[in-house]
C-alpha cells in the first residue's frame, strides 16, 4: 500500500505531468492485492506456461512430421500431448482470460477501486504457480498419458504418478478459478460505481458474469470427478473400474460436466473483448449491444447442457444422444448472433488496421471456422464418423487458438499501453500477426481433411497415406513456433522503453481509458464520473470529447491537491 | 439502393449458392464408402457443406469488403456512422441459423435412425435418469455388472444374419464367431449380409472405427456396446482404435475383409481346419507384409499367444443373445 508521501509538483509545466508517484517494479514478486497487479502477474505467469505448452506443442508435430514414432516415441509422446492440452486450457488460457484481462479490466470497466475480496484474488493468483510446478514436475517422474480428458481405466493403469500430479494439480488451478469466479460475480453485481445500471457496463463485464456463474456451477463437478479419480488410483476403490464395478463412462459424465462449460469459459471473455475492442478500432458504436449481452447469457445457461455430445460414441442412449444434439445445435444461434454483430459493427466504420484490430478481424474470421466444424460436430450421425479424429483436433484449435489465442493476443495489442503506459511497436505487431495467421492455418487447416479421411488423434504413429498433410502441418506448427518471438520482444523491449502511450491512445471512450496509463492504485483520481457511454462513437462532437478531456483532467487536479492537503 | 446495386447483391447471391453447392459436391473431404449407411452419411455430409461453405463465404466475404471499403482513408480523423442496431437485420440474423440448425437438426436425426435402424447402440442404463426416461426399454440388472453385458431387451432390434463378437484389448483386436466358435485376429464379414458386432474391452476404453462404413463405436470394459451396419462392398479396410487406450494406440489397427458369402464360408472352413491342427482356436493372421511397419508392429503385438489363450478360455465359450 503505498500512499502519498510526497507532494506532486502543482506547478510542473504540462498540467498532465502530474502523477502519483509510480510504484516499485518489485510489487509483482509480492502478495499484492492490487487488482491491476495480480492482473499483470498473471498475464505474464500464463504467458510463460504458453511458451512452454508450445514448446511441447512443436514436440507433438515434430514426432508426426513423419509416420514412424521416431521422434519422442510411443511413451513420451502420449504424456508430451497429454501435458501440452493441460497446460493450454488451465495454466494459459483460462487464467490469462478470467485472471490476467478478468482482473485487470473489470473494476476499471465499472468504477470500482478494486476487486470485492481483494486477498482471495491474491491468494487465488498464488495456486497458479504451484499448480504449474506440479504438473510440469509430472512430466519429469511419469508424465501423465492419458490424455488431458484422463478416461480410465487408462488413466488409472498408465503413469500413475504422473496421473496424481496431474490430478492435484487441476485441484489446485480448479480451486483458483472458483475462488477468482466468486470475486467477480460479487464485484460486478455489487460494486458498480453509483449510477451504472448492469445495462451501461461494457459488454466485457457481461461476459465475465457469464463466465464466472459457468465457472461456479461446473468447476466443482471436476473437483469431485478428480478425488473419485484419486480413491481409484490410490486407494483401489472402484468408482470408474470396471474390474471392480465401477463405470468409466460415469466418469466421462463428470468430466464433461464441467469440461464443456470450460471452452465457454475459455471463449467467452474473449467474446467480451473482441466486443470493446472492434468499436474503438472501426470508430463506431457496438451494433446490438443488448443482444450481445444477453447472448453471453443464453451461452451460458445453454452451454451447461450440451456436456454429453463429447460421448456421441460413448455407448449413450439414443434418447440421451439427441436431446445434447439438439441442445449443441441451439448454441450455434447466440453465437451467431455475436458474429453477425461484429460484422455490422465493421460495416460502415472507419477502420484503424492498428495490430489489435488485425487479431481482433483475424479473431473473427478464423472463430467462425471453429463454429462451422463445430455444427458438424454437432449433429449425431457425422460426429460418430469424425469423432476422436484429426477432424476434432481441428475444430478445438480454430476455436481455442484461432479464438482464444487471436482474442487474447488482440487484448494484450489493445490494453498494453494502458497496463505499462508504454505502445508496443506496431510494425513488429503485423509481423507478429502475419506469421501467426499463415502458420496457424497452416497447421490446423489440413487436419481437417486428415480425420475425415481416417486419421484418429492421440497416435504417435500413423498411416503413412497421412505424411503429406502432416508434414505441411508440422511445418506450419514451426512457423507458429517462430511467431512468438516477434512479440515477446517486442513486449519486453517495449515495456522498458517503448513510446509512452499517454492516457488514452486509441481515442477509446470506455472508463478505463479515463484515468493514467497506467492507473494510480486507487485506479481514479477521485470519484469515477461517466460522461460518455462506453461505445458512443460518432454521437459526440470532436469540442464535446476535447471539453470532456479537460473536465478529466481538472477533476484529477483537485484530487491530487485533496491527497496532498494533509501534509500541508 | 439504387438498381445496380441490387443487381450486384443478386449476382452475389447467385455466386455464392453456385459456389457452395459446388464444393458441397466436390470437396474430396471423405474415403470410399463401403457400407448400406455410409451414403447416407455423404449425403447429410455432403448438404451440411454446402450450408457450411455458404455462410463461410458470406462471413469471411463481408469482412474482407468492409477491410477495404470501410479502411480509414488518410487524413481522415472522424467516427463512423453511429448505429447502434437495427431490429428487423437482429430477428433475421437469429431466425435464419435458427431455422438451419433445425433442419439439420431433423435431418441428422433421420439419418441417425436409418443407420442405427433401432439399435440402442449403448445398451445400457447410464443413470436413474435414464432409467426414468426409459424404464421399459432396459431389463433390471446387477448394478454392480463387472464384465457382464447388459442386453437390450428385445423389440425393435433388427435380426442380423451374423453376430460377432469384437473384444478390443491393448493393443489388438479378437473376433469371435459363435456359431462355429472361431476366434479370429481379423474380421471376414459376408457382402451385404447384416452383421451385428458385439464388442466389449478387456482392459480400458477402445473405439472400433471403420473409416469406410462412416461407424464409430466405443468398446468399453464392463459393458457390451453394438454395431449394426450391412457390408455393401467388396474389399479390404482398416479397422482403426480412436479411442485413445495406451502409447501403442497408434498401432493398434486391424483388417476387415468383405467377401462374398461363398469366400466368407471357404475362409471360416480353411481357419477352422488351421486351427484344429494347430491345437488353438486362435487363426493367426496370415503373413504380413514386411514393409509395412503398421503391420509389422501389429503383427509383433498380436503374437501373445499366452494372452490369446486365457481370452479364449475367459471369453471363447461365452455367447451373449
Amino acid at each position: 500500500m503505498t500512499q502519498l508521501q510526497e507532494n506532486p509538483n502543482l506547478t510542473s509545466t504540462p498540467p498532465a505531468k502530474m502523477e502519483l508517484p509510480s510504484e516499485p517494479w518489485w510489487r509483482f514478486f509480492t502478495f499484492s492485492t492490487d487488482h491491476k497487479v495480480i492482473g499483470i502477474q498473471y498475464l505474464v505467469t500464463t504467458f510463460f506456461f504458453y511458451l512452454v505448452g508450445g514448446a511441447l506443442a512443436t514436440a507433438v508435430r515434430a514426432e508426426l512430421a513423419t509416420p514412424e514414432a521416431d521422434f519422442l516415441g510411443f511413451e513420451r509422446y502420449n504424456g508430451a500431448f497429454t501435458v501440452h492440452a493441460t497446460i493450454m486450457i488451465f495454466l494459459w488460457i483460462v487464467p490469462a482470460l478470467v485472471g490476467g484481462f478478468g482482473n485487470y479490466l473489470v473494476p476499471l470497466m465499472i468504477g470500482a477501486r478494486d476487486m470485492a475480496f481483494p486477498k482471495l484474488n491474491a491468494v487465488a493468483f498464488w495456486m497458479i504457480p504451484p499448480t504449474g510446478i506440479l504438473l510440469l514436475v509430472s512430466l519429469l517422474v511419469e508424465a501423465p498419458a492419458a490424455g488431458w480428458t484422463s478416461y480410465p481405466p487408462l488413466s488409472l493403469i498408465s503413469g500413475k504418478v504422473g496421473e496424481e500430479l496431474w490430478i492435484l494439480s487441476i485441484l489446485l488451478g480448479g480451486t483458483s478459478s472458483i475462488l477468482a469466479a466468486v470475486n467477480f460475480f460479487v464485484t460486478i453485481l455489487k460494486m458498480r460505481m453509483p449510477g451504472m445500471k448492469l445495462e451501461d457496463m461494457p459488454l466485457f463485464c457481461w461476459a465475465m458474469l457469464a463466465t464466472s456463474v459457468l465457472t461456479l456451477i461446473a468447476t466443482p463437478v471436476l473437483a469431485g470427478a478428480l478425488i473419485l479419480l484419486s480413491f481409484d488410483l490410490l486407494a483401489g476403490t472402484a468408482f470408474f473400474n470396471p474390474s471392480g464395478g465401477g463405470d468409466p463412462v460415469v466418469y466421462q459424465h463428470m468430466f464433461w460436466f464441467y469440461s464443456h462449460p470450460a471452452v465457454y469459459i475459455m471463449i467467452l471473455p474473449v467474446f467480451g473483448m473482441i466486443s470493446e475492442i472492434l468499436p474503438v478500432h472501426a470508430r463506431k458504436p457496438i451494433f446490438a449491444y443488448k443482444a450481445i449481452a444477453y447472448s453471453s447469457l443464453a451461452i451460458c445457461f445453454l452451454g451447461l447442457i450440451v456436456w454429453a455430445h463429447h460421448m456421441f460414441t460413448s455407448g449413450t442412449p439414443d434418447w440421451m444422444r439427441v436431446f445434447f444434439m439438439i441442445a449443441t445445435m441451439a448454441i450455434a444461434v447466440p453465437t451467431g448472433i455475436k458474429v453477425f454483430s461484429w460484422l455490422a459493427t465493421l460495416w460502415g466504420g472507419k477502420i484503424r488496421f492498428t495490430s489489435a484490430m488485425l487479431f481482433g478481424m483475424g479473431f473473427v474470421s478464423m472463430f467462425v471456422i471453429g463454429g462451422l466444424s463445430g455444427i458438424i460436430l454437432a449433429s449425431v450421425p457425422l460426429d460418430i464418423h469424425v469423432h476422436d479424429t484429426y477432424f476434432v483436433v481441428a475444430h478445438l484449435h480454430y476455436v481455442l487458438f484461432g479464438g482464444s489465442v487471436f482474442g487474447i493476443y488482440a487484448g494484450l495489442y489493445h490494453w498494453f499501453p494502458k497496463m505499462t503506459g508504454r505502445m508496443l511497436n506496431e510494425f513488429w505487431g503485423r509481423v507478429h500477426f502475419l506469421l501467426t495467421f499463415v502458420g496457424f492455418n497452416m497447421c490446423f487447416l489440413p487436419m481437417h481433411k486428415l480425420g475425415l479421411m481416417g486419421m484418429p488423434r492421440r497416435v504417435a504413429q500413423y498411416d503413412p497415406q497421412f505424411a503429406d498433410l502432416n508434414w505441411i502441418s508440422s511445418v506450419g506448427a514451426f512457423i507458429l513456433a517462430i511467431s512468438t518471438l516477434p512479440f515477446l520482444f517486442n513486449a519486453i523491449y517495449s515495456w522498458v522503453a517503448g513510446r509512452k502511450a499517454g492516457d488514452n491512445p486509441w481515442e477509446a471512450l470506455s472508463l478505463e481509458w479515463m484515468t493514467t496509463s497506467p492507473p494510480p492504485h486507487q485506479n481514479f483520481y477521485g470519484e469515477p464520473i461517466l460522461l460518455t457511454g462506453p461505445y458512443d462513437y460518432g454521437t459526440h462532437s470532436k469540442e464535446t470529447l476535447d471539453y470532456f478531456a479537460a473536465q478529466l483532467q481538472t477533476l484529477r487536479e483537485l484530487a491530487l491537491m485533496e491527497t496532498e492537503a494533509p501534509h500541508s | 439502393m439504387s438498381a445496380l446495386n441490387n443487381i450486384i447483391l443478386v449476382a452475389v447471391g447467385i455466386l455464392l449458392t453456385v459456389a457452395s453447392i459446388w464444393y458441397g459436391q466436390n470437396h474430396h473431404l471423405l474415403p470410399a464408402s463401403a457400407a448400406d449407411s455410409a451414403p447416407l452419411f455423404d449425403s447429410l455430409f455432403n448438404s451440411t457443406i454446402t450450408v457450411a461453405t455458404g455462410i463461410f463465404l458470406i462471413v469471411q466475404g463481408v469482412l474482407i469488403y468492409s477491410a477495404i471499403r470501410y479502411r480509414k482513408r488518410r487524413g481522415d480523423e472522424g467516427d463512423g456512422a453511429p448505429d447502434h442496431g437495427n431490429v428487423l437485420l437482429e430477428i433475421v440474423w437469429t431466425a435464419v441459423p435458427a431455422i438451419i440448425i433445425l433442419w439439420l437438426g431433423v435431418a441428422s436425426l433421420d439419418v441417425y435412425q436409418a443407420i442405427n435402424s433401432g439399435v440402442d447402440a449403448g445398451g445400457h442404463a447410464h443413470s436413474g435418469m435414464a432409467m426414468a426416461m426409459e424404464e421399459s426399454s432396459y431389463e433390471a440388472k446387477d448394478p454392480s455388472y463387472a464384465y457382464t453385458p447388459v442386453v437390450v431387451s428385445g423389440g425393435e432390434v433388427g435380426q442380423p444374419d451374423l453376430v460377432v463378437q469384437v473384444q478390443g484389448m491393448q493393443y489388438a483386436w479378437v473376433f469371435t464367431y459363435p456359431e462355429s466358435g472361431l476366434v479370429a485376429s481379423e474380421l471376414h464379414l459376408p457382402l451385404n449380409k447384416r452383421v451385428r458386432l458385439d464388442m466389449t474391452a478387456l482392459d480400458v476404453n477402445h473405439a472400433f472405427w471403420v473409416p469406410q462404413f462412416r461407424l464409430k463405436q466405443d468398446v468399453i470394459p464392463g459393458r457390451e456396446t453394438h454395431l449394426e451396419f450391412v457390408p455393401s462392398k467388396l474389399g479390404e479396410y482398416p479397422i482403426v482404435c480412436a479411442e485413445l487406450c495406451g502409447p501403442y494406440h497408434g498401432v493398434m489397427g486391424g483388417q476387415l475383409f468383405v467377401d462374398t458369402p461363398e469366400a466368407f464360408a471357404s475362409w471360416q472352413e480353411e481357419q477352422i481346419l488351421a486351427a484344429r491342427s494347430d491345437g488353438s482356436t486362435l487363426a493367426l493372421a496370415p503373413e504380413v507384409q514386411p514393409e509395412s511397419a503398421f503391420a509389422k508392429a501389429q503383427h509383433h503385438r498380436l503374437g501373445i499367444p499366452e494372452d490369446i489363450h486365457v481370452l479364449h478360455r475367459q471369453f471363447g465359450s461365452q455367447s451373449s443373445g
